[in-house]
């Protein structure tokens, strides 16, 4: 059996997982890398793999870009003109990153109790049914084998319901992060997450601290936790 | 001895895989495109390549390169000649042209065989999968997998010890693979 059927059946030992994860890593970055550099290439070189190089960088070019960075401007400032310079609320943003939900990709296994429920909240949330999905995880985690995904999904459950239920949001994140060994795989999301529930129970002090050490670490929603800090009231 | 090494100073060469180590390859790109058209005409000198084959064998060379910086499989020295001669080996070993490649790999044998290509299919699941991934494993992963860290070094970073990276990196393979085996059925 070839190697990737192996990985798709679950057919696999350590080593050879190793193995087919580091090939499909290095496939992906390696292409990832490859796009950036063929983008480069072409804006800031002239250099496509269809056309010789001009060698340097054209007056057509030149010219384009001229004219994207005119479009851009004037995009710029009817934009601020029919939105009056205003700046997003903290409420719109919040409302904004919410919008999207988190996926849920446990796996639906087992026959004790604790997993059944578990099947059923992962269902209901997969539906957006979150008040169900809430309903079910509160009484998953007061189950032995509860674990810090439980009190994540808990946490998200309440912040994705209309209206946004924060206050309740936030100690099942506080606890989704309570793990000694720090073993959770979902720690910098139930950080966000948590940091979203303060700011929806106007908590703003603790939702500084965790947008400062966001931004403070870059990348992932680093420019978002930029921006929900910048809205946030003055205290 | 700047001028062999695309302009690099040793400490700036040390400065370049620090930020290679780190997930940051901007300055890799920003170093060796400025070098691509130099390459591209070597490649059409010495062996008569048509555009396109020069341009996918110096890309191919450049992807190449960057893995072995961030193996520490090449040193500072003659940056210059190293990645020319692998853009060389990567064309011949594509135009299947053995006689001019032996030439080269008896001399040099800079440029490692490719890995075999994944199946578009598995390739196009594996991205869907990605994404769903907690960000923290993502980091992890692509730490130790893509930017060759050593468990020591990302364990020190996140503050944590290395058997319980060791064991974060174990889960964090098999929830991809749990993503990834969902994506399937």
């Amino acid at each position: 059996m070839k190697l990737f059927e192996k990985y798709r059946v679950n057919n696999i030992n350590e080593d050879e997982l190793s193995t087919v994860t580091q090939q499909l890593i290095k496939q992906k970055f390696d292409r990832e890398l490859r796009d950036k550099m063929t983008y480069r290439l072409k804006e800031e070189y002239g250099i496509t793999r269809g056309a010789a190089a001009s060698g340097r960088i054209s007056g057509r070019m030149i010219l384009r870009w001229s004219l994207s960075v005119a479009a851009a401007l004037l995009i710029g400032i009817v934009a601020w003109q029919v939105v009056g310079g205003h700046s997003p609320t903290y409420q719109s943003l919040t409302k904004e990153y919410l919008a999207t939900y988190y996926p849920n990709n446990e796996l639906r296994k087992g026959a004790t109790e604790i997993s059944k429920k578990r099947s059923e909240a992962i269902a209901a949330y997969n539906k957006e049914d979150f008040e169900t999905s809430a309903r079910l995880r509160e009484e998953v985690v007061v189950l032995p084998g509860a674990n810090s995904e439980d009190y994540f999904f808990l946490g998200v459950s309440y912040l994705y319901q209309n209206p946004p239920k924060g206050e309740l949001a936030i100690e099942p994140l506080l606890k989704g992060l309570e793990d000694p060994a720090r073993t959770s795989l979902l720690e910098e999301e139930t950080k966000w997450y948590l940091t979203l529930a303060y700011v929806q129970a106007g908590q703003f002090a603790p939702a500084r601290e965790l947008l400062e050490e966001r931004i403070q670490k870059g990348g992932w929603n680093a420019s978002k936790a930029r921006d929900l800090l910048h809205s946030l009231p003055l205290e | 001895m700047k001028s062999k090494n695309f302009g690099l100073s040793r400490s700036a060469f040390q400065e370049l895989l620090k930020a290679l180590k780190e997930g940051d390859d901007n300055l890799y790109q920003q170093i060796f495109l400025a070098h691509f058209e130099d390459c591209l005409n070597f490649l059409k000198r010495q062996y008569k390549a048509s555009h396109h084959d020069a341009y996918d064998a110096s890309m191919d060379a450049l992807v190449a390169f960057c893995d072995r910086l961030k193996k520490e499989r090449i040193q500072y020295g003659n940056l210059r000649f190293l990645f020319t001669r692998m853009a060389g080996q990567l064309y011949l070993r594509k135009t299947k042209d053995d006689s001019r490649l032996m030439e080269l790999t008896s001399e040099w044998d800079v440029a490692d065989e490719p890995d075999g290509d994944v199946p578009a299919d598995v390739m196009d699941t594996f991205n869907d999968a990605w994404p769903r991934l907690g960000k923290g494993c993502q980091k992890l992963l692509k730490s130790f997998f893509y930017d060759q860290r050593k468990l020591k070094e990302i364990a020190t970073q996140l503050e944590r010890n290395e058997a319980t990276v060791r064991k974060q990196k174990q889960r964090c393979m098999s929830k991809l693979q749990e993503i990834f085996q969902t994506l399937c059925q």
